[in-house]
């Protein structure tokens, strides 16, 4: 039995090593980098001068999940249900735009809301939009690319989630409460609830970091935390700011998290 | 076959093996070994025409690696800074950078001297150029090219001629106002309109300038802080005014005739990006070749007609007169009188100021 | 109810392709000037000469290469966490599990940053190894999430019989566990090629001078933005929507064998 202790231990050594060196490690050095001179000054700095930029960044975020999630439902619902045969293909449909390069894909965004374009003529032409306005450089369109970008992450778990569910329990369901909308609510929304808990964090954690929607459909007044430690990094070369602006990104990224499942575990139990 | 055979066998061939190897040259350096000179350039997007390379490589034998890989001076200093600190190859042998930023290279020791023995061209030097606070003597650098920052309009759009810096803050142009992301070209534009000198500037003038456009900002005058991008909004109409670079207005002059470029009535910003050779180069000589046939005035005239920008080679204008004569009278490529007695150079930063400066721009133009 | 339903599921999906088609289509755009966001007029040149940049071509080109290079490390790396975990029960696995999932849970910007800030205190070059490493480093997660969630329901017991049967463990796994988990790790490994092609931000902190093809597109926008971007990204698209083909339909075909 001691070769059956070895294997797996063999087996996992490799890969948890690379993790060890290349996940764990660079977090403690960026630790150690955010502590300057005196050690609190990145973090005073980062306190002080950003409460704006996370505020925003997390606004942001929150409003792409949750459009995200009102885009998704539907169509998870449609995949886990009502395919049939076409599943397979959805499914691969779904995936496919993630084959060209999340770039060219906000690149492309902002050829769809140019100021001369279709989409904004449309929205002009009902009021949506004032006469001499624009989507580009506003908080509509960096809030429509980060919804769009992460939307499968929110169609996969959700839909993986409700295809679990066992097909008799909502037949049951439905014989029980005569309307289909009741045995929605009542059966299978909540079953779907831990689909939806996890493409919501898959959406909301990369999104408040991210930078590339902010700069590249959004204003100067639009500007994410992301964008702000890359320029810290990379051409500002203010590491202990930069590192302390990460590790306050990630900070507030798991109180957020922690508060909202302490906040959905008490409304389960209530 | 025996013990002691085989060893003697071994023996034989890693040292048959070993030869080989070290005659091939594999393990040696490979810039020495006979064959192809490269020379390995790094410069800005659109900066050049299509024939430079092609002429000088057949002209010199010299094979050229040109990589248009320089879009921000910090973003490209940032990348070079480490390995050449480290005594590491970069892998270039020419390298334009604005005057600022080769300034700080040539400080921190991370550029060779040019040879002025491999470069006979260098009596071309527009007197401008012969000089720079930022490399005196000019013992590191010379000017790629010389260029003006000014504001760029689509009379169309604004509907009037553009005069002064004031204008870009004209509340006619809400929403419809870019100004560019290097700190010294809008802080200094910005800081003429305010009467105020970038060549002579203190903390106090950017503090004002800063200020001057960080309100601008937070109240949606500015819609963008851009890098070259503002010329496609420009040209469609989504943008009134921009601060903008006299090239390229020039080169979209083309296609949008009606796109003006225009020194402002309190003065206009005076740049040059500059070629340097890092100090990890092996190839000096080679280096110097290019540089020296950038000096010939005919084809710094070649490199213009296309860049759109200010030579900083004598008899570069006669030259042009004769491949592009309207470009050889454009006043953004052939400036009159008047607008260079209103162009100011931004000084020369320490590192100290530079880094105070350029938080306080980051913060104004929001972060 | 149910046509309003599939109607919604429909607009979706549309929705997730409008850039896609504005992707393709203005790769036969012939643009005004530098930029491509406003057609002009309808032009095969861009697809007549689409290596026209070098610029671009490298970056593609180093792009492929580090895709190829991390998918074959991160796939090894994968399956054997994967291959651990489904089939062994062992103290620390639930500490491995955390491990795996952590990567997933932090911000790009995080791990990018955090792992250059590794290699400026270790005084390591930025470059192609840097960007390999990178990329083994979050795709390995991916990697064995797909083919742990492919083990589920495997019968290990055949492995067993196959042993009682004489076979070395070599050969079982050879014999027996490679062709079944094959599938698995094939998907896997196009899911890590996918993901290290479009990766952009951890390679913008590591790549040093390097430009693979996300990094160009970047550094583009400020610049000039040639057709020929697109030209590749339909190249790109068309290419896995064969592969994706192939394997669905290869897929199949060992299904009906079996």
């Amino acid at each position: 039995m001691r070769r059956t202790a070895l294997a797996p231990a063999l087996l996992v050594l490799p890969g948890v090593a690379w993790l060890a060196a290349f996940f764990v490690l660079p977090l403690l050095t960026l630790a150690r980098t955010s502590f300057g001179a005196p050690w609190w000054d990145g973090y005073a700095r980062a306190v002080t001068g950003y409460g704006t930029v996370f505020a925003r960044s997390f606004g942001f975020a929150a409003l792409a999940t949750l459009a995200a999630l009102v885009l998704a439902y539907p169509l998870a619902y449609v995949l886990a249900f009502r395919a049939g045969r076409w599943r397979a293909l959805l499914l691969g449909l779904v995936i496919l735009p993630f084959f060209t390069t999340f770039l060219v894909r906000t690149f492309a965004w902002k050829t769809i809301l140019n100021d001369g374009g279709l989409v904004v003529h449309l929205l002009q032409a009902v009021r949506l939009v004032p006469a001499d306005g624009r989507l580009l450089d506003t908080a509509w369109a960096v809030v429509g690319g980060l919804t769009y970008n992460f939307l499968p992450f929110m169609i996969l778990p959700i839909y993986a989630s409700l295809e679990k569910i066992d097909r008799r329990l909502v037949e049951a369901a439905q014989d029980l409460f005569s309307s289909p909308a009741r045995a929605f609510r009542l059966v299978v929304l909540p079953l779907s609830v831990p689909g939806v808990l996890a493409g919501s964090l898959l959406t909301f954690i990369p999104a408040a970091g991210d930078f590339v929607n902010a700069e590249l459909l959004g204003g100067p007044n639009q500007r994410m935390i992301g964008s702000v430690i890359q320029a810290q990094f990379l051409q500002g070369r203010d590491y202990p700011l930069a590192a302390a602006l990460s590790f306050g990104l990630m900070a507030l990224i798991a109180v957020g998290v922690l508060a909202a499942a302490r906040l959905l575990r008490e409304e389960q139990l209530a | 076959m025996n013990r002691w055979s085989r060893r003697r066998f071994l023996r034989t061939g890693l040292g048959a093996t070993a030869g080989a190897l070290a005659g091939s040259g594999a393990l040696g350096c490979r810039s020495s070994a006979g064959g192809a000179r490269v020379v390995r350039i790094s410069n800005w997007p659109l900066y050049i025409d299509d024939r430079t390379v092609p002429d000088f490589q057949r002209a010199t034998g010299i094979t050229v690696q040109y990589h248009e890989d320089i879009n921000d001076n910090n973003e490209f200093f940032a990348k070079i800074a480490a390995p050449l600190e480290r005594g590491q190859s970069i892998d270039r042998d020419v390298i334009v950078l604005t005057d600022w930023v080769a300034g700080r290279v040539i400080r921190l020791g991370y550029a060779t001297p040019l040879d002025p023995g491999g470069f006979p061209n260098r009596a071309n030097l527009i007197t401008l150029a012969q000089d720079a606070d930022f490399d005196p003597g000019r013992r590191y650098s010379v000017p790629w090219l010389f260029g003006m920052v000014g504001l760029g309009y689509n009379p169309r759009v604004t509907g009037r001629e553009i005069t002064s810096v004031s204008d870009l803050f004209d509340p006619a142009f809400k929403g419809r106002v870019t100004m560019v992301t290097e700190m010294r070209d809008t802080l200094g534009l910005v800081m003429l309109g305010e009467g105020r000198d970038p060549a002579r500037c203190t903390a106090d003038d950017i503090r004002v300038a800063a200020d001057r456009v960080k309100r601008a900002r937070e109240s949606g005058q500015i819609r963008a802080f851009t890098g070259n991008d503002y010329t496609e909004d420009l040209a469609n109409g989504n943008i009134a005014v921009a601060i903008a670079w006299s090239g390229d207005i020039q080169g979209l002059h083309a296609d949008n005739p009606d796109l003006v470029w225009v020194a402002p009535r309190e003065g206009a910003i005076l740049f040059s990006d500059n070629m340097l050779i890092p100090k990890s180069s092996d190839r000096v000589a080679l280096a110097m070749a290019w540089i020296d046939w950038c000096y010939a005035p005919a084809h710094s005239a070649q490199i213009v007609s296309r860049a759109g920008y200010i030579s900083a080679v004598q008899g570069a204008i006669p030259e042009l007169e004769r491949i592009a004569p309207a470009l050889a009278r454009s006043p953004l490529v052939n400036p009159p009188a008047s607008v260079l007695a209103g162009l100011r150079n931004f000084r020369t930063l320490s590192d100290a100021e530079d880094a105070s400066f350029s938080r306080i721009f980051l913060d104004a133009i929001g972060g | 109810m149910r046509r309003l339903l599939d109607a919604a599921a429909g607009l979706v999906l549309a929705y997730l392709f409008l850039p896609i088609l504005v992707i393709v289509a203005y790769s036969f755009n012939s643009p005004a000037g530098k930029f491509n966001f406003v057609w002009k007029g309808f032009s095969l040149d861009a697809w007549r000469d689409p290596f026209r940049y070098p610029a671009l071509v490298d970056a593609m080109r180093l792009s492929i290469v580090v895709a190829s290079v991390s998918t074959l490390v991160a796939t090894v790396l994968g399956t054997m966490l994967a291959l651990a975990l489904s089939r062994y029960r062992f103290r620390g696995a639930g500490g491995v599990g955390l491990l795996l999932v952590l990567p997933l849970a932090t911000p790009e910007v995080v791990l990018g940053s955090s792992l250059l800030s590794l290699f400026l205190a270790s005084h390591v070059p930025t470059g192609f190894a840097t960007i390999v490493i990178a990329h083994v480093m979050f795709s390995v997660s991916y990697v064995a999430f797909t083919v742990r969630a492919r083990l589920r329901g495997f019968d290990w017991s055949l492995e067993e019989a196959a042993m009682d049967l004489g076979a070395g463990p070599w050969r079982v796994f050879r014999t027996i566990t490679l062709p079944l988990i094959t599938p698995g790790v094939v998907a896997a490994a196009m899911l890590a090629f996918a993901l290290s092609l479009d990766d952009f931000v951890i390679t913008l902190f590591n790549s040093g001078n390097d430009v693979t093809y996300p990094l160009y597109v970047y550094g583009a926008r400020r610049a000039a933005f040639p057709p020929q971007i697109n030209v590749l990204a339909t190249a790109i698209l068309a290419t896995s929507l064969a592969v994706l083909g192939v394997n669905a339909w290869w897929q199949r075909r060992r299904m009906h064998a079996a």
